[in-house]
């Protein structure tokens, strides 16, 4: 008998399991292979735009991946570092064995309540309508739980394609979970089918390298775990080329044995991670695509071929590599594939990720239609979270779209309804110049000490970097200067602005302030690098983050009105075919997601209000009924 | 907490009175910072206060009454505004109070205010889901209509123009691993320009076409006997003024609506402008100033011997037209030369005799082509007060970011900025959403590892 069980071992589930284990609850987690968790199934690097701020958010709720991906880190670099810091991203290409064997200790060494089961799950065990066990296929009676957390990524009937061969299997050569399906099903749960890839893995020693260009990893040192003080691994560098019209004609020519073009996948794939015979077909005008070799680890015979993702038959993928610079006598080590899977769309889930139809059971990563490592891990630490607030009768963590990406990402989950793997970008946020690198700890800090993912002490040094930032804002603000001790070729050097209005010129950083006022900006202040740049950051999007809190302010009204879960849209006449079916489609739990949803005007949501009132009342006055009627028959 | 909202609560057309209501937390700091006053209101109780525009420019003298929250038809504070009607004076009042940081309100959002804040009850509240629904389909009606015109087609560009552009931005922040050509930050900022000039050009189309929906306002000034009431006549065509040839015979001003090229026009006379100790009379002065701060047009008359020039507040002015009077009496040469040696450097628009009633006709309609901006009427979008405030806010925020380019500042300003212009030409058009964007992108550049 466990309180929470994770079904799954991927990145989801490993934060589900540690978040639900710091919650204080027991918790399993059930695998088909002990020893191998949070693998890494596609690329060998974590972050890039949107996903890098994922994983900081991440950390700020106390999570897994920031400080196995610092472990295991062989380049570190902040992309779009030429534009502001609100869309700086970081990226670390990683050492594949290393990240798995770093959650493998994380989870040993201070999660010693969560147990690793080596089993194949067979079917939910479901009493009074609510999930009460797992059937496994290794022991005869059911492992009984208050809660289960899917977290099966790839595995749910999956189907691997290479060519015009195809089998069942969750990853390459990993046998695939089809009973699960079925037991879904049976439930009532719709699947839907999804698809995605990966490119093939190069023998690295048939590359010649030296004929690429060279990208390194960055010298500025920063982290994705708040813990993590130093590098600890040797940094490598990945390798860039290009594509060229051979490879494009070799791909043209063979199109037909791609199962993507040939009719025998037809599920949806993500758009914005196509394959290489994609590339070619769709913008035959684009003269080459660019390739990176990323290492696959230290030590590791294999490169992992960026951009090239393919499902053409193993002898097409090797002839199309050899077309690269620096690749004509490389060998592929492992081939490419695209692998179709079952989803759980993300309507069936309420925003702690807990499923509408069948109590207890949460969903979260690939299998609730998302794509990326660093997705699944948050939406695995909120489901962990919540199951765990949940039996311990607390309130579930809810995340706004201003508080943080994760936010963001569940928010559209349930809205949109997405018909591909959903991917976090930056333009998805509306609060991007909010939602920073940066800012993590103090947009989320408050609310993981609530729910009791981070503990006292990570808390009070937050506080404490947050209220000396603010000293730095409110000194920055209050003093003044000439404008020719900064800029010594104004035409009105005399002219005494504040240092924060100087600063919020492009071409003005607070290093030079400081250094221009020596001493009396810095005065009695804590001088610490971090602290110093998010004062700045925050300064010089000052206006612009205003305007985006006055938003956030004029909605708050909207976002906080609760719809009940039963709530009968069908009343409401005034409503338009389409918000009613949206509506009932999605449920939206509050207005703010209703407003979201296509074809939900204001005027609907106006209208949605007064019913909502009235049901409120209704349901009042019954209640009152009911306690009179009590009343009366006692007397 | 909410933010502040406002509208115009009497219906439109030319009343009397028009009443402006503002609520929200700030509806009080804001009619402070109009009215420059600055001492607290007491709660209902009525004050007669000046509004300025941001150049300290009269507005209107309006009847101003203050309530707080809970207390009032919302149940947030709230403020009242009675001013002079005329849709010019409530528009330019309202402008004001946008521009100090209101926002226009949606259709029924006072009384879904009120209903929220508890101070309506439910059957009330259904009274005003029906009230919603009434004016929702008016709206829809009214927006069908506007859209069946030119109107469609052009927003409809603005709107793929201003996608287009924020897709390359959303690129390079995005996807900026897979070696897209982006654009330079002055090919950018060319477009930002274009669809800026664009912007631009509807607003002076609405601002052209709002003198046909709400008629405009030309007011007569000149010197006491210049000819004001003489011209006044002339223009609508019978003795509406009293003429008579001692200066100061026109007490007050009067007005009169006409139909001019489809503008309901109404002209004004006003009294002489002297130095006076006649009470009466120095009233009138005061009010005919107001009326030239308020006036869409000011015609300027001019004549001999005197020439007196217009005073100056208003030269230099865009709506000023000076003209000359009683040509009759003048020997053509030589005036042009006797005026400018006074140092008078308006250009005389021109050259009237109101008795004869020549030149009459032109000066007519080099006002009508004034205030259509060289539109013909026949031709014109016309844009809803609404709209406008919303390609308003398009406007600003593209010089936002046509400043952030300039400025060498991050893409991800210059996006922010985009991001809101394209909400607000969105808020017309049908909503823009972040999925529309990616599907942008997805479709146009090979994106992806």
């Amino acid at each position: 008998m466990y309180e929470v069980i994770i079904i799954g071992g991927g990145h989801g589930g490993v934060e589900a399991a540690a978040a639900a284990s710091r919650l204080g609850l027991t918790v399993a987690i059930v695998t088909l292979e002990k020893g191998a968790l949070a693998k890494l199934s596609c690329n060998p690097a974590m972050g890039g735009t949107a996903k890098g701020q994922l994983i900081k958010e991440i950390d700020a709720l106390g999570g897994l991946m920031p400080i196995a991906t610092d472990m295991s880190a062989i380049q570190y670099r902040m992309l779009n570092r030429s534009k502001g810091p609100a869309v700086w991203s970081p990226r670390a290409q990683v050492d594949r064995d290393t990240y798995t064997h770093s959650i493998d200790s994380l989870i040993e060494e201070r999660y010693k309540n969560i147990d690793i089961i080596e089993d194949e799950i067979v079917s939910l065990v479901t009493k009074n309508g609510h999930i009460s066990g797992i059937v496994c296929a290794g022991r005869e009676s059911p492992i009984l739980t208050g809660a289960a957390i899917i977290c099966s990524g790839t595995f749910l009937r999956g189907l691997v394609h290479i060519g015009e061969n195809n089998w069942a299997s969750g990853r390459y050569h990993e046998k695939a979970s089809n009973s699960l399906s079925d037991s879904l099903a049976q439930l009532g749960f719709p699947l839907r089918r999804f698809k995605t890839g990966t490119p093939p893995r190069i023998v690295k020693e048939t590359v010649n390298l030296d004929v690429l260009e060279i990208q390194e990893t960055e010298v500025e040192e920063w982290f994705f775990a708040r813990e993590t003080k130093n590098r600890l691994l040797p940094q490598l560098p990945c390798w860039r080329t290009y594509t060229n019209q051979k490879t494009h004609e070799l791909i043209n020519s063979r199109i037909n044995e791609s199962p993507l073009f040939n009719g025998t996948i037809q599920s949806v794939g993500p758009r914005y991670c196509p394959s290489i015979e994609d590339k070619v077909v769709r913008f035959p005008h684009r003269e080459r695509h660019p390739i990176v070799l990323e290492p696959e680890g230290i030590d590791h015979p294999w490169l992992y071929l960026n951009g090239f993702s393919s499902s053409l038959p193993e002898k097409v993928q090797t002839k199309a590599l050899r077309t690269l610079p620096g690749c004509s006598e490389a060998e592929i080590g492992r081939p490419g594939y695209a692998v179709e899977y079952d989803v759980v769309p993300a309507v069936e889930l309420l925003t702690t990720l807990e499923s509408r139809r069948l109590p207890g059971l949460y969903f979260a990563g690939q299998i609730s239609g998302t794509s990326g490592y660093e997705e699944a891990a948050c939406l695995g630490l909120v489901a962990g979270a919540n199951a765990a607030l949940k039996i311990k009768n607390e309130a579930p963590v809810l995340f706004k779209r201003n508080d943080g990406y994760i936010g963001v990402l569940i928010d559209d989950l349930v809205t949109l309804d997405p018909d591909e793997p959903y991917r976090m970008f930056t333009s998805r946020a509306e609060y991007r110049l909010l939602l920073r690198q940066d800012n993590a700890e103090e947009r989320l800090g408050e609310i993981a000490f609530k729910a009791g993912l981070i503990d006292k002490d990570r808390i009070d040094s937050i506080r404490e970097r947050l209220s000396a930032k603010n000293a730095w804002v409110k000194r920055i603000h209050e003093v003044r200067l000439p404008r020719g001790k900064i800029l010594p070729s104004d035409p009105e050097p005399d002219k005494v602005e504040s240092a924060a209005h100087l600063l919020k010129r492009p071409e003005i950083n607070l290093q030079q302030l400081l250094d221009a006022l020596d001493g009396s900006l810095s005065d009695g202040l804590v001088y610490d690098s971090e602290v110093l740049k998010a004062a700045e950051i925050e300064i010089v999007y000052e206006g612009y983050l205003d305007r985006q809190h006055r938003e956030i302010n004029r909605l708050k009204a909207q976002e906080n009105r609760n719809i009940p879960g039963n709530f009968d849209y069908g009343q409401i006449p005034a409503l338009s075919a389409e918000s009613r079916y949206r509506l009932n489609l999605h449920l939206p739990t509050t207005l703010g997601q209703a407003s979201r949803l296509a074809g939900v005007t204001p005027s609907d949501l106006a209208i949605l209000l007064v019913y909502l009132k009235k049901w409120e009342e209704e349901r009042y006055l019954q209640k009152n009924d009911r306690q009179q009627e009590q009343i009366r028959t006692k007397a | 907490m909410q933010d502040t909202i406002v509208a115009i609560a009497t219906p439109e057309g030319t009343g009397a009175l028009g009443i402006i209501r503002i609520s929200g937390p700030e509806s009080w700091d804001i009619i402070k910072k109009a009215t420059e006053y600055s001492s607290d209101f007491t709660p209902r109780k009525t004050l007669l206060l000046r509004f300025f525009d941001s150049d300290k420019r009269l507005l209107d003298r309006a009847v101003v009454t203050a309530y707080r929250a809970p207390k009032s038809y919302t149940g947030e504070d709230l403020v009242e505004i009675t001013c002079h009607g005329g849709q010019e004076v409530l528009r330019a009042v309202l402008n004001r109070l946008l521009s100090l940081g209101a926002r226009t309100a949606e259709p029924g959002e006072f009384s879904k205010r009120a209903f929220i804040n508890g101070k309506m009850s439910l059957d009330q509240a259904e009274a005003v889901v029906h009230l919603i629904e009434a004016r929702t389909q008016t709206a829809v009606r009214a927006a069908a209509r506007l859209m069946d015109g030119g109107l469609k087609g052009r927003l409809g560009l603005l709107r793929q123009k201003l996608l287009e552009m924020l897709t390359l931005v959303e690129l390079g922040l995005d996807f900026i691993e897979e070696g897209h050509e982006l654009e330079t930050k002055e090919v950018t900022g060319e477009k930002v320009s274009s669809v800026l000039n664009e912007v631009d050009s509807l607003l002076k189309q609405y601002r052209a076409g709002r003198f046909i929906r709400d008629g405009a306002l030309i007011v007569i000034g000149g010197e006491p006997n210049s000819g004001k009431s003489t011209l006044l006549n002339h223009l609508i065509g019978y003795d509406r003024a009293i003429v008579s040839e001692t200066p100061g015979t026109t007490r007050d001003y009067i007005d009169v609506t006409q139909d001019w090229h489809g503008i309901p026009v109404r002209v004004y006379d006003t009294a002489g402008l002297r130095d006076t100790t006649d009470q009466i009379e120095s009233e009138g002065t005061r009010r005919s100033h107001e009326l030239f701060e308020i006036a869409d047009i000011v015609v300027w008359l001019m004549s001999p011997p005197g020439f007196i020039p217009p005073p100056d507040k208003l030269t230099g002015r865009d709506h000023l037209f000076t003209v000359i009077n009683k040509s009759d009496l003048l020997s053509m040469i030589n005036i042009e030369e006797d005026i400018t040696s006074t140092g008078f450097t308006e250009t005389i628009k021109c050259r009237i005799s109101a008795k004869f009633s020549d030149g009459i006709e032109d000066l007519r309609s080099q006002i009508t082509e004034h205030l259509l901006m060289g539109y013909d009427p026949n031709d014109l979008l016309l844009v809803e007060g609404r709209h406008s405030d919303l390609l308003q806010e398009a406007k600003e925020a593209l010089q936002s970011a046509k400043e952030a380019l300039s400025r060498n500042s991050g893409l991800e300003l210059v996006a922010t900025d985009l991001h809101i212009a394209l909400n607000s030409v969105g808020e017309i058009t049908g909503a823009v959403s972040s999925q529309d964007l990616l599907n942008e992108i997805f479709s146009r550049f090979c994106v992806g590892k």
